[in-house]
């Protein structure tokens, strides 16, 4: 294995040298720099180029990146648990979209937006304070007998399908991030074994050489 | 007979094929195909959806043959290191292919950005409502585009677009799966 060297690659541009350059050392930078895969940051818009940038360092932080192989594989759980985080995220929305939805649906259905007075003080409250503008809409919904509870569930028997694939998607991201990490810790359990062999050769060795010169 | 009768079926199924055969050349000449270079270089992907099936050539995939050189310089046998770097190089290409898949919602053209609405066609109030029940406005960075416009139709599409997002993440799994057990049986073997 290449030794360490606190030396920084000359691409200021790639990943690579932004979040693990003083850990490399400068053949594995320059090696890692050539892989384009490597340097690209998978960001969709309005996602935050500072963001990835953090997560990654912080990442590499914590998992303390020791070669180009470790940092190939802390950027693969990286890039997984952002996967992750933005499934989340999807599955939030179509939970807010389908409440949403109902509602509009329910209120829409038995109150006139024009017409009723409530349903325009309800908005106008909303308006000002969100808080005062939800009891409103639980009276609203009172009137109506029905229970957020029951908007709930609706919604979620709605999008059971799409629940369904996004949580197997989720699980195959979460997995991938453990397969990686064992990975890491294939490559680091493989070196600890080495340096313990090396080391006890050199005792090995040490030890012949002194009886040697006790013989003689 | 039994022969006499197969022979005859063959050689009307030739003959059929032979004039189904002369049937596509004919309306082949009245194809408006691409004419211009660009045209003709874009149609020449049309069959390709991932290229997740093409093999890894490490004479052509550079990236493969750097990885293969990590390995080695890691003390990997060079069958070893090759196997590693092609089940990297695969799973970074699907990595590739789910983000192309995200960026399609964005470039989605089937739903029409009018009737797929967006947080700046929600009103205040409702925004304000999920604020509260999310405990902040952060959500408003992820996925405004499949905002539902409230008081609105329009829901549908945004459901089919959500669904055909996820059955491609989901057919792109499978090349996934095979990349990542491939690589962690060989991490394991590699390392052991």
């Amino acid at each position: 294995m290449a030794s360490k060297k606190s030396k920084k690659s000359s691409d200021q541009s790639a990943v690579l040298t932004d979040n693990l350059g003083s850990q490399l050392n400068v053949d594995e930078a320059e090696l890692l720099s050539k892989i384009p895969w490597f340097n690209e940051r998978y960001l969709l818009p309005g996602e935050s180029l500072s963001d990835y940038d953090t997560s990654l360092q912080l990442l590499v932080e914590s998992v303390v990146v020791k070669d180009a192989l470790d940092a190939i594989l802390v950027k693969d759980i990286h890039d997984e648990l952002r996967e992750v985080q933005r499934l989340r995220v999807l599955r939030q929305s179509f939970f807010i979209r389908g409440m949403a939805g109902r509602l509009s649906d329910l209120l829409s259905a038995h109150f006139s937006m024009d017409e009723d007075p409530r349903v325009t003080e309800v908005l106008a409250a909303w308006r000002e304070d969100p808080e005062i503008g939800n009891e409103a809409l639980f009276e609203l919904l009172d009137e109506l007998g029905v229970t957020m509870d029951e908007i709930s569930v609706s919604v979620f028997s709605r999008s059971a399908k799409n629940l369904q694939l996004l949580e197997q998607q989720l699980a195959r991201h979460e997995k991938n991030v453990r397969e990686s990490l064992k990975m890491i810790d294939a490559r680091r359990n493989h070196a600890l074994v080495r340096e313990r062999l090396a080391f006890d050769l050199e005792r090995d060795r040490q030890q012949q050489l002194t009886r040697n010169s006790d013989d003689e | 007979m039994i022969w006499s009768e197969t022979a005859n079926n063959s050689l009307l199924v030739t003959l059929t094929m032979n004039k189904q055969a002369k049937a596509n050349r004919a309306n082949a000449k009245h194809s408006t195909g691409p004419k211009s270079a660009e045209g003709k270089q874009r149609a020449s992907l049309n069959a390709l959806v991932h290229g997740l099936n093409q093999r890894i050539d490490h004479l052509i995939c550079h990236e493969a043959s750097l990885l293969k050189a990590l390995f080695e310089n890691d003390g990997i046998a060079t069958d070893e290191a090759l196997a590693l770097s092609e089940a990297h190089v695969t799973w970074e290409r699907v990595r590739a292919a789910r983000q192309q898949a995200w960026q399609a919602i964005y470039d989605n053209s089937e739903v029409d950005s009018k009737q797929r609405g967006s947080l700046t066609n929600a009103s205040p109030e409702l925004l304000a409502a999920v604020n509260q029940q999310m405990g902040g406005s952060d959500w408003q960075h992820f996925l405004p585009f499949l905002f539902e416009k409230p008081f609105e139709s329009g829901r549908e599409q945004d459901e089919q677009a959500a669904l055909r997002f996820l059955d491609k993440q989901r057919r792109l799994n499978r090349y996934e799966v095979k990349a990542v057990s491939q690589l962690s049986k060989l991490y394991k073997k590699a390392y052991q």
